[in-house]
C-alpha cells in the first residue's frame, strides 16, 4: 500500500536532502582556499566539433558553434552589426557580426548569435558563434566548403522556452528549407563576409525536422540533413 | 592598468573567496549535479568578479547569483557539449547512506524547478527572491514550484 506525503513531508525531505548532500562538499574535498585565478577555460572546452553536418546526422544537432566568452564586457551593438533580430516566448535575440581576434592575433569578424537575457549590458559576452569552415590553427580554413555546396554548419542555441538554430552556408545557397511532417519553411539566407547564414526558431511542436539546401530554388544534392529537438 | 595590478587581489577579496567559496561551490553542485560544472562555475564567477571588485557593493549576494546564472550557462553549453563528449563529467561523489532517493529524483527535475527547490529550500529564499533571483515572474516561479513538489510527490508516494 503507497502513502501519499504530505507538503510538510515532501518539504522536510527536500531540506534534509539538500543540506546533507551540500555537506559532502567540505573544506577537504574542495582543495585550496586560497585565491587563484589560474588559467582560464580552455577555449577547447567550449568548442563544439566541427563538420559533423557534412552529412547527414541524425540526433546531432550542434555541428558548429562554439561559445565566445568575454573578455569583453556586453555593451551596445551598433545597428549595422545586427543582422537578424527574433524574440521567442518573450526573449529576444539576434544575429550579429563581431569583430574578434583569430588565434594568431589577426582582426576577424565572426557571426554570432546573442540571446539578451544573456548578455546584459556589463555582463561577460556569452555568445554563440556560427562557423563557415575548417577550424585550423587560427582559425577557419573555408577553402574545402567554399568547393562543395552541399557543405555546412550548424548549431544554436536555448531561447526561451524553445531553440534557435543557425546555419552558415556557401555563398550560392539562397534558402535552406526545414522540413517537419506537417511543416515547411523556407529560411533566407543573409552573406554575410563570403558565406551565407540562415536563422530557424524552432517551433515547440516540432520534435524533428530535415534541413536542405536551395541555390535559386533547386535542391543541392547531398546537403539533407536530419535533427531532432533534444528535450530541454 | 597594468598586468600586474589587474591580477592583486582587491581588499576584501581573498577573504570572501576563502571564507564563501565552499557555500558558492555547494549552491552550485545542488544546482547543477556536478562537480566538473560547480567547479568550474565557481572559478569563473570569482574570476569575473576579482577584475571588478571594487565595484561591487554586496558580494555574497552577487556571487551567489553569479552562481545560479552560471549554472544555468553552464548547463546551456553541457546540453551542446554532450554530444560530442558524453564522458566529460565527474563520477558522482559517495553520498552518506542517510540520502536517499530523494536526491536523485531533485537531480531529475527539469532545471528551473530544480533551481527554484534548491533557491527555496536550501538557500532559505522565498519564492518572490527566488523570482528575482531567476529573473521569472513570480506568479511562474510558484507554479515551477507547485509543479515540482508535485513531481517528488508523484514519485516519493
Amino acid at each position: 500500500m503507497t502513502k501519499t506525503l504530505s507538503t510538510e513531508e515532501i518539504e522536510q525531505r527536500v531540506r534534509h536532502t539538500l543540506s546533507t548532500v551540500a555537506a559532502t562538499l567540505t573544506e577537504d574535498a574542495v582543495g585550496s582556499s586560497t585565491w587563484s585565478r589560474g588559467p582560464r577555460r580552455s577555449k577547447r572546452r567550449w568548442r563544439i566539433g566541427l563538420g559533423i553536418g557534412v552529412v547527414a546526422v541524425p540526433l546531432v544537432l550542434a555541428a558548429s558553434v562554439f561559445v565566445q566568452r568575454g573578455p569583453e564586457y556586453v555593451d551596445t551593438i551598433p545597428p549595422q552589426d545586427v543582422i537578424v533580430t527574433g524574440s521567442v516566448d518573450g526573449s529576444p535575440y539576434l544575429l550579429i557580426t563581431k569583430a574578434r581576434t583569430d588565434n594568431c592575433g589577426q582582426p576577424v569578424t565572426t557571426v554570432e548569435l546573442v540571446e539578451r537575457s544573456e548578455n546584459l549590458l556589463g555582463a561577460e559576452w556569452n555568445t554563440i558563434a556560427s562557423e563557415y569552415g575548417d577550424r585550423d590553427e587560427c582559425g577557419l580554413d573555408p577553402s574545402r566548403y567554399l568547393a562543395d555546396r552541399s557543405l555546412s554548419n550548424d548549431g544554436g542555441s536555448e531561447v526561451g522556452d524553445s531553440f534557435v538554430w543557425t546555419w552558415a552556408v556557401h555563398p550560392d545557397v539562397t534558402t535552406v528549407r526545414i522540413t517537419a511532417s506537417d511543416y515547411t519553411k523556407d529560411l533566407k539566407v543573409h552573406e554575410v563576409n563570403g558565406a551565407g547564414y540562415a536563422v530557424f526558431e524552432i517551433p515547440k511542436d516540432v520534435p524533428r525536422y530535415t534541413s536542405e539546401l536551395l541555390v535559386d530554388g533547386e535542391v543541392v544534392p547531398g546537403s539533407l540533413q536530419s535533427h531532432t529537438v533534444p528535450d530541454e | 592598468m597594468t598586468n600586474t595590478e589587474k591580477t592583486s587581489p582587491s581588499p576584501g577579496f581573498e577573504d570572501t573567496y576563502r571564507d564563501h567559496r565552499v557555500a558558492l561551490l555547494r549552491l552550485a553542485y545542488l544546482l547543477s549535479g556536478s562537480h566538473h560544472v560547480s567547479e568550474d562555475v565557481v572559478q569563473s564567477v570569482f574570476t569575473a568578479a576579482h577584475d571588478r571588485w571594487d565595484r561591487i557593493d554586496d558580494p555574497l549576494p552577487y556571487l551567489k547569483r553569479a552562481v545560479v546564472n552560471r549554472v544555468k550557462d553552464g548547463q546551456r553549453r553541457h546540453f551542446r557539449r554532450a554530444r560530442t563528449d558524453a564522458t566529460l563529467d565527474l563520477p558522482l561523489p559517495v553520498l552518506p547512506p542517510d540520502v536517499d532517493e530523494t536526491w536523485e529524483l531533485i537531480r531529475r527535475l527539469p532545471r528551473t524547478q530544480r533551481a527554484v527547490v534548491v533557491l527555496h529550500y536550501y538557500e532559505d529564499l522565498a519564492l518572490t527572491e527566488v523570482a528575482a533571483v531567476l529573473d521569472r515572474p513570480p506568479s511562474t516561479v510558484r507554479s515551477d514550484h507547485r509543479r515540482a513538489l508535485e513531481r517528488l510527490r508523484k514519485a516519493l508516494s
